[in-house]
C-alpha cells in the first residue's frame, strides 16, 4: 500500500477521534466541577462521595468502562451508538481525572491567600472566585492540556467497540492491505502530530496565564 | 440474582484475571529494565545514545498503547518477526510502560545529590560501581512508589490485549457474556475485579509516596 | 501582679476617662490536639493604644493574635470589640465573622498579597466585595492609601515586582482600606531585611501616631520600646509579664523574661 493511500484511509478517522476527545474533555471538565467541590468539601460525607467517584472512575480501565456502557447496558435495552457510548464512558472517566486536576490547582494556592481573604472579610464565594480560582487556574491549565493529550490517546479504545476513529480505520486498512507496519506507524504518527500543536497551545496558554496573573515570586 | 450465581460468575472469571496478571508480570519484566535503560540513555551526554532514547520515549508516550499493540502484532510480521498475541501484548505494553517510567527513573537518579557521585569518585570507585552501589540504592527508594503507581496503571492496560484476542479478564468476561447473555453482570464483575486490584494498590502507592516526600523534606 | 488579668489603663494619659477596651480577649484558651497553645489568656487594648507582644517561638503569640479576628477559633473564651462580644457563643455565623473582620484589620508575616492582582486591585477587592463600594471610589481610596504608605507609583504593578518591604506596605494599605478600628500585625517585618523592615516600621509608626489601635506581635525590641504603649511577654501559652515597654525591657521581673531578653540581646 502506498503512503498517500494509507494516509487517506487513516485520515478518515480523524474527525471521529476529535469528536470523541473534545466532547469527552468538555463534558468531563463540567462534571468534574461538582466532583472536585465534593472532594474538597468540609462535609465528610461529600468528601467520601467525591473520593469514591474518583477512585472508581480511575480504578476501572477505560476499555472496560466502554464495554459496561456499550454491551452491559444493552442488557437493560439501553442502546448507545458506539461513538455515544464512548463519549459517555470517556466523559465519566475524564471527570474523575479532571476533578483531581482541579483539586491540585486549589491545593497549589498557598493557605495564606485564603486567610488574607478571610481577614479582609471577603465572603466564601468572593474569596473563591476572586482569590483562589484565578490562581488555581495557573496550575490547572498545563495539567489539563497534558490530560487532554492523554485522553486523545485513550480515545483509541473506542475503536474496540466499533467507533470509526483513527485506530479503527488503521486496523481496517491493515487488514485490507496486509501492510500493518506502514499503516500503524502512520497511525501513531498522526496521533503524535495532533498532540504537538495541542501541547504547544498548552505551553502558550500556560505562559500567558502565568504572566497575566504573575505567580508568587 | 443469587449469591451462588455471583460466586459462579466470579470463579468463571478467575482464569482471565490470571492471564491479566501474567501479562502484567511479562510487561514489567520487559518494561522495568527498558525504562531504566532509557533513563540512562536520555541523560547521556552522547548524542548517539541520547537521540534514539528520546525518540523511543516520545513515541512510546505519544502513541496510544493500543496502536503500539497493533503495530507489534500486525506490523512486525512484515519484518519477519511473527509473535503470538500474548508476547506481542507484553512487548507493546512493556515499551509503553518503559517510555513513561523512564522519566521516573531519571528523576530518581537525579534526586541523588551530585556530592554522592563525587564522594564515590574521591574514593576511587569506578563509574559502574558508583552507579550500582551508591546512586541506584538511593534512587530506588524514591522511584518505588511511583513505579508501583505505573504498574497498577499497566495492570489495567492489559485489558487492551482484548483487541489481540488474548484471553485476559475482559475477554473472558465478554466471551462468557455472549453465551449467558448476562452482559452487565459479567462486565461489571470484571470491572470490580480490576478496581479491586487497582484501588488498594493505588492508595498504597500514593500513601507511600506521600510518606516518602515527608521523610525527605524532614 | 496577676499575670492573666487584663492590664490596667495606667499607660494611658492621665485625666482621660477609662473607656472600654477597643479590643479585649477574655480567658482565651486555644487547644491543638490536647496541647494548650494559648492557656487562659486575657488581654485588653485601649483605644488608640499600641500593644506589642513578644516572646519565644511557639509561645502562642500568633495564635492569640489570630483569635482577635477569629482566624483562629478559640477553644474557649471571648473576644470583645468596643466592649461588645464579637460573636455570640457557639459557632460564629459567616455574617458575624465578616462584620468582625471589617472592624479588625490584619497584616501577616508573609504579606499574603494576592499575586494575580496589582497593588491597587489588592486594595480595591475587599472594598468592592465586602463594603460594596463602587470601583471608582475604591480605586480613589486605594491610590490615597498607596500615597500614604509612599507607594503611589506602584498602583498598577503586580506584587511580584515589588520588594518585600513594599509588599508589606501594600498589605497595610489593603487592610486600612476597610477603615478598621483595630489593626493586628503578626511579625510584619520578620521576613524582611533590616533596611526593608525599617520602611514598614516607619509606616506603622505613622499609623500609631494617627491614633490607630494596634496589636503587634514583633521581634523588633526597638519598635516595641519606642512605639508601643504597652508590652506583653508571652511564654508557653501564657502572659508571663506585661507593663510599660521600657520597664519590662530594662527591668524585667520574671526569670523567664530575663532569659528571653538576654537571648535576644546576646545575638
Ligand atoms: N494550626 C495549628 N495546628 C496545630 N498546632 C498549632 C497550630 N498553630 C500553632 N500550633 C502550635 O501552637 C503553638 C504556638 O504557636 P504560635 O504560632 O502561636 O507561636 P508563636 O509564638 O507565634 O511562634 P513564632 O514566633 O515562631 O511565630 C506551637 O507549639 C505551634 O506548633
Ligand atoms: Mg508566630
Amino acid at each position: 500500500m502506498n503512503l498517500p493511500g494509507a494516509f487517506s484511509s487513516i485520515a478518515a478517522g480523524i474527525g471521529t477521534t476529535a469528536t470523541l476527545t473534545i466532547s469527552s474533555f468538555v463534558f468531563g471538565a463540567i462534571i468534574a466541577i461538582p466532583v472536585a467541590l465534593a472532594r474538597v468539601s468540609r462535609l465528610p460525607l461529600l468528601r467520601l462521595i467525591g473520593g469514591t467517584y474518583i477512585q472508581i472512575t480511575r480504578g476501572v480501565p477505560p476499555i472496560v468502562w466502554l464495554f459496561v456502557i456499550y454491551f452491559g447496558l444493552s442488557q437493560f435495552k439501553i442502546h448507545f451508538s458506539s461513538v455515544n457510548a464512548s463519549i459517555v464512558g470517556l466523559s465519566v472517566i475524564s471527570a474523575g481525572y479532571i476533578a483531581e486536576i482541579y483539586r491540585a490547582g486549589l491545593n497549589s494556592v498557598p493557605s495564606g491567600q485564603q486567610e488574607a481573604a478571610q481577614a479582609l472579610s471577603l465572603s466564601r464565594i468572593s474569596s473563591f472566585t476572586n482569590v483562589t480560582a484565578p490562581q488555581a487556574l495557573v496550575a490547572v491549565i498545563p495539567l489539563a492540556i497534558a490530560y487532554f493529550i492523554g485522553l486523545l490517546k485513550d480515545s483509541a479504545v473506542a475503536s474496540v467497540i466499533g467507533a470509526q476513529d483513527i485506530t479503527a480505520m488503521a486496523l481496517a486498512a491493515s487488514k485490507r492491505s496486509m501492510d500493518g507496519l506502514l499503516i500503524f506507524i502512520l497511525a501513531g504518527a498522526v496521533y503524535l502530530i495532533i498532540s504537538v500543536p495541542v501541547a504547544a497551545f498548552g505551553r502558550w496558554a500556560g505562559a500567558k496565564i502565568a504572566a497575566r496573573w504573575a505567580v508568587r515570586a | 440474582m443469587t449469591n451462588d450465581n455471583w460466586t459462579k460468575l466470579f470463579l468463571d472469571l478467575l482464569p482471565g484475571l490470571g492471564v491479566s496478571l501474567q501479562l502484567t508480570a511479562g510487561l514489567l519484566a520487559i518494561g522495568l529494565p527498558l525504562g531504566l535503560l532509557l533513563a540512562v540513555g536520555i541523560s547521556s551526554k552522547d548524542k548517539i545514545v541520547r537521540y534514539p532514547a528520546v525518540a523511543v520515549v516520545e513515541v512510546g508516550r505519544g502513541v496510544p498503547a493500543l496502536v503500539l499493540l497493533y503495530l507489534v502484532y500486525f506490523g512486525l510480521p512484515q519484518t519477519g518477526i511473527t509473535l503470538d498475541a500474548m508476547p506481542a501484548a507484553m512487548i507493546g505494553l512493556g515499551v509503553s510502560f518503559a517510555a513513561y517510567t523512564s522519566e521516573v527513573f531519571r528523576a530518581g537518579i537525579q534526586s541523588v545529590p551530585q556530592g554522592q557521585t563525587e564522594a564515590g569518585k574521591a574514593l576511587g570507585m569506578s563509574g559502574g560501581v558508583i552507579f550500582g552501589k551508591v546512586v541506584m540504592p538511593q534512587a530506588l527508594k524514591i522511584v518505588v512508589p511511583p513505579l508501583l503507581g505505573w504498574a497498577v496503571i499497566y495492570f489495567q492496560a492489559t485489558s487492551l490485549a482484548f483487541a489481540l484476542a488474548v484471553p485476559e479478564l475482559l475477554s473472558r468476561a465478554y466471551v462468557l457474556a455472549t453465551t449467558n447473555f448476562q452482559y452487565l453482570n459479567m462486565l461489571s464483575l470484571a470491572a470490580m475485579l480490576y478496581a479491586g486490584v487497582a484501588i488498594p494498590l493505588t492508595v498504597l502507592a500514593e500513601h507511600s509516596s506521600r510518606r516518602d516526600a515527608k521523610s525527605r523534606t524532614a | 501582679m496577676d499575670a492573666v488579668l487584663p492590664h490596667s489603663a495606667s499607660s494611658r494619659p492621665q485625666g482621660e476617662a477609662p473607656a472600654a477596651y477597643a479590643a479585649e480577649a477574655r480567658d482565651i484558651v486555644v487547644e491543638f490536639h490536647g496541647h494548650k497553645a494559648v492557656n487562659n489568656v486575657s488581654l485588653g487594648v485601649a483605644k488608640g493604644e499600641v500593644c506589642a507582644i513578644i516572646g519565644p517561638s511557639g509561645s502562642g503569640k500568633s495564635t492569640l493574635l489570630r483569635t482577635f479576628n477569629h482566624l483562629q477559633e478559640p477553644t474557649s473564651g471571648q473576644i470583645l470589640i468596643d466592649g461588645v462580644f464579637s460573636v455570640r457563643s457557639g459557632k460564629p455565623t459567616a455574617a458575624e465573622l465578616m462584620a468582625l473582620r471589617r472592624k479588625v484589620g490584619m497584616c501577616f508575616q508573609s504579606f499574603n498579597l494576592f499575586p494575580h492582582l496589582t497593588a491597587a486591585e489588592n486594595i480595591m477587592l475587599a472594598q468592592v466585595k465586602a463594603l460594596g463600594r463602587s470601583k471608582d471610589a475604591a480605586r480613589d481610596r486605594a491610590l490615597q492609601l498607596l500615597d500614604r504608605v509612599g507607594l503611589a507609583s506602584k498602583a498598577d504593578v503586580k506584587p511580584s515586582k515589588c520588594s518585600g518591604g513594599q509588599q508589606q506596605r501594600i498589605a497595610i494599605a489593603r487592610a486600612l482600606a476597610l477603615d478598621p478600628e483595630i489593626m493586628l500585625f503578626d511579625e510584619p517585618t520578620s521576613a524582611l531585611d533590616p533596611e526593608l523592615g525599617a520602611e514598614v516600621l516607619a509606616v506603622m509608626r505613622e499609623l500609631a501616631r494617627t491614633g490607630m489601635t494596634m496589636l503587634v506581635v514583633t521581634h523588633e525590641m526597638h519598635f516595641a520600646e519606642d512605639v508601643a504603649d504597652h508590652l506583653v511577654f508571652m511564654a508557653d501559652g501564657v502572659i508571663v509579664e506585661q507593663g510599660n515597654p521600657s520597664s519590662v525591657l530594662r527591668n524585667p521581673q520574671a526569670d523567664r523574661t530575663r532569659k528571653f531578653l538576654k537571648a535576644v540581646t546576646d545575638r
